[in-house]
């Protein structure tokens, strides 16, 4: 190998690695949004529900679209299809709550709450450090207690996580801690926090019922549907409640009653790119193409820019090539092999690129930008990437993918247009 | 039969390779046009509204310190048994001995208790609408609202300069419980929740045509219901929230740096004690606002607490508005913006220089002749530049035909600008000219990066020795 095709293969192989990393940021941001991570560990059984209340000429929907205590109660624990129902606030309560110290004049740490029910912790996998969930009482007393992560606590209490049963002032008021859980990545909103609080203790400004709207409140509800059951099962067996709501409310109001309801599955809550009402395989597919572009895009430049180098690392070859098509070989064999031999290079770069994607996410975990991007919040100072993030079987899939799609695009045209020379000509260059 | 011979030529071959690579050159560099026009609006957009629309603070930011106020809630039991009326006594002397520690320190100047301030949260002011109480339909603006306390040297701790309208709205000012009484026989829409309210020029310009006319006008805070209803119909109805008499007319301020219009209005209510979030601090000319913060933050509970309440944080106005900016959502969407275009420019220049490195490579002997015939390596230089000036000039052209499609059929969406004024539309809002404009900076930028990309080869390819040159082979 002369020196110019070894330099050649080296820019290659790095324009592969620098694209498919650059490829697999985006892949990783979409398996983060809908991948099973932890604690988030059944999302395709999840799904939202929110609502709007309509009666006369109010429209309840400006309180922000959630449901009260008593829809969570009387309505979404009741339905056959649903393992476990959960509300968690909607209101923005990071104000009351914070900041979180162990004692007035200590050290302060911003904390991003979650304000919830005794069932979150049945719905996401949390793993206990120490002690246990607010109880039932609790929840229902509105106490003053919380649930932290492991990493508040050592923030808080001087590397302890052991602190089940202590105080902590969360906006300077004292609460107490039932519990503590291993913190899951900040990266995934609907279920990291700092803190876990009811969402019936007063300074996380709950609120019973709207006035005239029994159902109507601030919770955003979470379904963890049964095995076998999907979104469409839920909202069947939700209809009985929507008629026996509208039939109970009508004669009272002076105008037209509804209730809308809007459930979404995780996937489509999370990814949001197009409204789909009926969450058709179609819709599936739909809510994919924009990343899917996105990283076809940033596969394409770089390939234009490869296929020059492939052009280049052609020309040593076509000596070979030739004496092999004067042997017998056909056009589609000569491409089969080329492209073949190139994809083994180019899963190399793959490769590197796969790693090169874990340094750059390492790197961007502090930066501002990713870390608003996934936590909405200015709270952390780091995204907390784990290693089942990135290794896992859909980001390998979707890496080789890469690969082929790269080899595909850089290597085609320039290949087929070396294999089209003439033999002669093919046979007298020099290597 | 007669067969057809291909004699191929070196410089045939190197001619079709020429032309091959930089074909597809051409497709990259218009693609990456396209994709790029969209982010370079963006950012032009956003750069002319922060940098080029006049002041972002028309007040003096190096000596303003800014501070989070806070209650201690750890007695909070014994709350429900407290005497309402004796606890907010109690929480006002409370306010008032801390504004008085402060000022027996020798650098402040002035302390002010605020709800709100300029650029106090950048992604979450939201917008009202305003207008004249007289003419709701066509004197209205949308305006940002900063609410301030009755009594609280607000504008001369903030260093806003402010224009008051005549001695009897001072007096309201300067005594709450004398605002009620100042309504006049003509002032029959003044109800409880009548106050004054304090606006910005521009804001005045726009609803009541200059600052002197708008002082002692009363203007209306319009809630309009934009929601749709079942049955299809958008009422899109109007209540008057609440009537006021203009003050005072301020300096223009805006509601954040990207804003192109400085529509504000200032809102006055009573001091709640226990809601009082922020403390505004000026220092005097000859302190250093960042030694100040340092110093004082070492003890800050211990020093400035009373009763319930206490000084939690304290922070420079210039840190303040520095945090406050990298975190708004157009921050974050202008630097992803930048990461999008950086990996485009990124292409482009390995696209560029690869290609280039390739064409130099091939035509080394025909470098070779031209040096030997005595061009100079300058004119060689100026050759391939051109070379690439021109290969970029074609791409863009195609690649802004293309793009001027697709905006004609969509719209360009950079303008987020929340204040429109009325009657006045800058480059932005006017198409063809804002379609110029950013079609030129996008030439620009990407021909910089494409006559970078040509000078890293040809440089190495100038310095070839000619005589090895000749003999390329």
């Amino acid at each position: 190998m002369n020196r110019t095709t070894f330099s050649l293969k080296v820019f290659y192989l790095l324009g592969t690695a620098v694209a498919v990393s650059t490829a697999l940021l985006v892949a990783f941001v979409i398996h983060v949004m809908v991948g099973k991570i932890y604690p988030e560990m059944h999302r395709d059984r999840t799904v939202y529900v929110t609502g709007r209340f309509y009666s006369g000429d109010f429209n309840a929907e400006a309180f922000g679209g959630g449901y009260s205590k008593r829809a969570i109660e009387d309505v979404f624990s009741r339905l056959d299809c649903v393992e476990v129902a959960t509300g968690v606030s909607m209101m923005h309560v990071v104000g009351s709550l914070n900041p979180a110290s162990a004692a007035v004049g200590k050290r302060t740490v911003d904390v991003r709450p979650i304000c919830t029910d005794t069932a979150f912790f049945r719905m996401y996998e949390l793993e206990w450090i120490d002690g246990r969930a607010f109880t039932h009482q609790q929840f229902e007393d509105g106490a003053d207690c919380v649930v932290i992560t492991d990493q508040l606590a050592r923030q808080l209490f001087d590397g302890e996580t052991r602190v089940a049963g202590r105080t902590v002032l969360l906006g300077y008021k004292p609460f107490r801690i039932t519990g503590v859980v291993r913190a899951g990545s900040n990266m995934l909103p609907q279920s990291s926090a700092d803190i876990y609080v009811p969402y019936t203790n007063k300074d996380a400004f709950s609120m019973g019922s709207l006035h005239g709207f029994p159902y109507a409140g601030y919770m955003e509800v979470r379904c963890l549907l049964k095995e076998g059951c999907t979104r469409q099962t839920l909202l069947d067996q939700l209809a009985p409640y929507r008629a026996a709501y509208i039939s109970e409310q009508t004669p009272a109001s002076s105008g037209k009653v509804d209730w809308v309801i809007r459930a979404r599955s995780h996937y489509f809550f999370a990814l949001s790119f197009f409204d789909a009402d009926n969450e058709t395989t179609a819709d599936y597919l739909n809510q994919l193409w924009i990343p899917a572009l996105i990283i076809l895009l940033l596969l394409l430049l770089p390939a234009i820019n490869m296929s020059a180098l492939v052009s280049g690392m052609m020309e040593g070859r076509l000596a070979e090539l030739g004496v092999r098509k004067a042997f017998g070989a056909t056009n589609r064999t000569l491409l089969r092999q080329v492209l073949t031999q190139n994809l083994w290079f180019t899963c190399l770069g793959g490769i590197l690129g796969l790693l090169l994607c874990y340094g750059l996410l390492k790197l961007l975990s502090t930066s501002t930008l990713f870390i608003t991007i996934f936590t909405q919040s200015a709270t952390s100072s780091s995204l907390n990437i784990t290693p089942d993030m990135l290794w896992n079987w859909p980001m390998l899939i979707i890496t080789f993918v890469c690969c082929a799609l790269l080899n595909l695009m850089a290597a085609f045209i320039p290949v087929w247009h070396s294999l089209k020379r003439p033999l002669v000509e093919a046979m007298n260059q020099k290597q | 039969m007669k067969t057809k011979t291909y004699i191929p030529t070196r410089v045939g071959l190197g001619k079709l390779l020429g032309f091959h690579s930089a074909g597809w050159l051409v497709a990259e560099l218009c693609i990456i046009t396209m994709l790029s026009w969209f982010f370079i609006d963006n950012l032009a957009v956003y750069f002319y509204d922060r940098y080029l629309t006049g002041d972002i603070t028309p007040f003096e930011t190096h000596h303003l310190v800014v501070g989070r106020m806070e209650v201690d809630r750890t007695d909070a039991g014994q709350e429900q048994n407290r005497d309402v009326e004796v606890t907010q006594d109690a929480d006002q002397a409370a306010l008032d001995d801390i504004r008085n520690r402060l000022l027996a320190l020798p650098e402040v100047e002035s302390v002010c208790y605020a709800d709100d301030y300029v650029f106090a949260q950048l992604d979450r002011y939201h917008w009202t609408t305003w207008a004249d109480a007289y003419n709701t339909k066509e004197h209205r603006a949308g305006a940002y609202s900063i609410h301030l306390y009755l009594d609280e040297p607000f504008f001369e701790t903030h260093g806003i300069e402010v224009m008051r309208a005549k001695q009897s709205a001072q007096s309201a000012q300067s005594s709450p419980s004398a605002q009620s009484s100042q309504s006049s026989p003509d002032d029959e829409d003044i109800t409880s929740n009548a106050g004054q309210v304090y606006i910005s020029r521009c804001m005045a310009r726009s609803i009541f045509g200059s600052e002197e006319a708008a002082l002692g006008k009363k203007l209306v805070w319009l809630d309009v219901d934009y929601a749709d209803r079942p049955d299809g119909s958008t009422p899109a109805a109007e209540e008057v929230r609440g009537t006021y008499t203009v003050a005072g007319v301020t300096a223009d301020v805006k509601a954040s740096p990207e804003e192109r219009n400085s529509l504000v209005v200032f809102v006055q209510e009573m001091l709640h004690p226990m809601l009082t979030s922020h403390i505004l601090i000026r220092l005097k000319p000859d302190a250093d606002a960042k030694d100040f913060v340092k110093r004082t933050s070492q003890n800050l509970y211990d020093n400035f607490n009373s009763g319930r309440s206490f000084i939690q944080e304290l922070e420079t106005y210039d840190q303040h508005i520095s945090n406050q900016s990298s975190r708004t959502s157009l921050q974050i969407e202008n630097q992803l913006f930048l990461l999008i275009l950086a990996i485009f420019g990124v292409n482009a220049l390995l696209g560029v220089v690869g290609t280039f490195w390739m064409q130099l490579r091939r035509r080394r002997e025909e470098i070779g002749i031209m040096r030997s015939f005595g061009a100079t390596r300058w004119r060689i230089l100026r050759k391939m530049v051109g070379e690439g000036v021109l290969l970029y000039t074609v791409s863009f052209i195609l690649a802004d035909i293309i793009y001027l499609q697709i905006v004609l059929s969509t719209g360009m969406v950079s303008d987020r600008n929340m204040g429109q004024l009325i009657g006045e539309a800058s480059w932005i809002e006017q198409f063809w000219p804002h379609f110029a404009i950013v079609s030129a900076v996008v030439y620009l930028l990407i021909l910089l990066l494409v006559c970078i990309g040509v000078l890293i080869p040809t440089l190495h390819a100038i310095r070839v020795n000619i005589v090895d040159a000749l003999h390329e082979d």
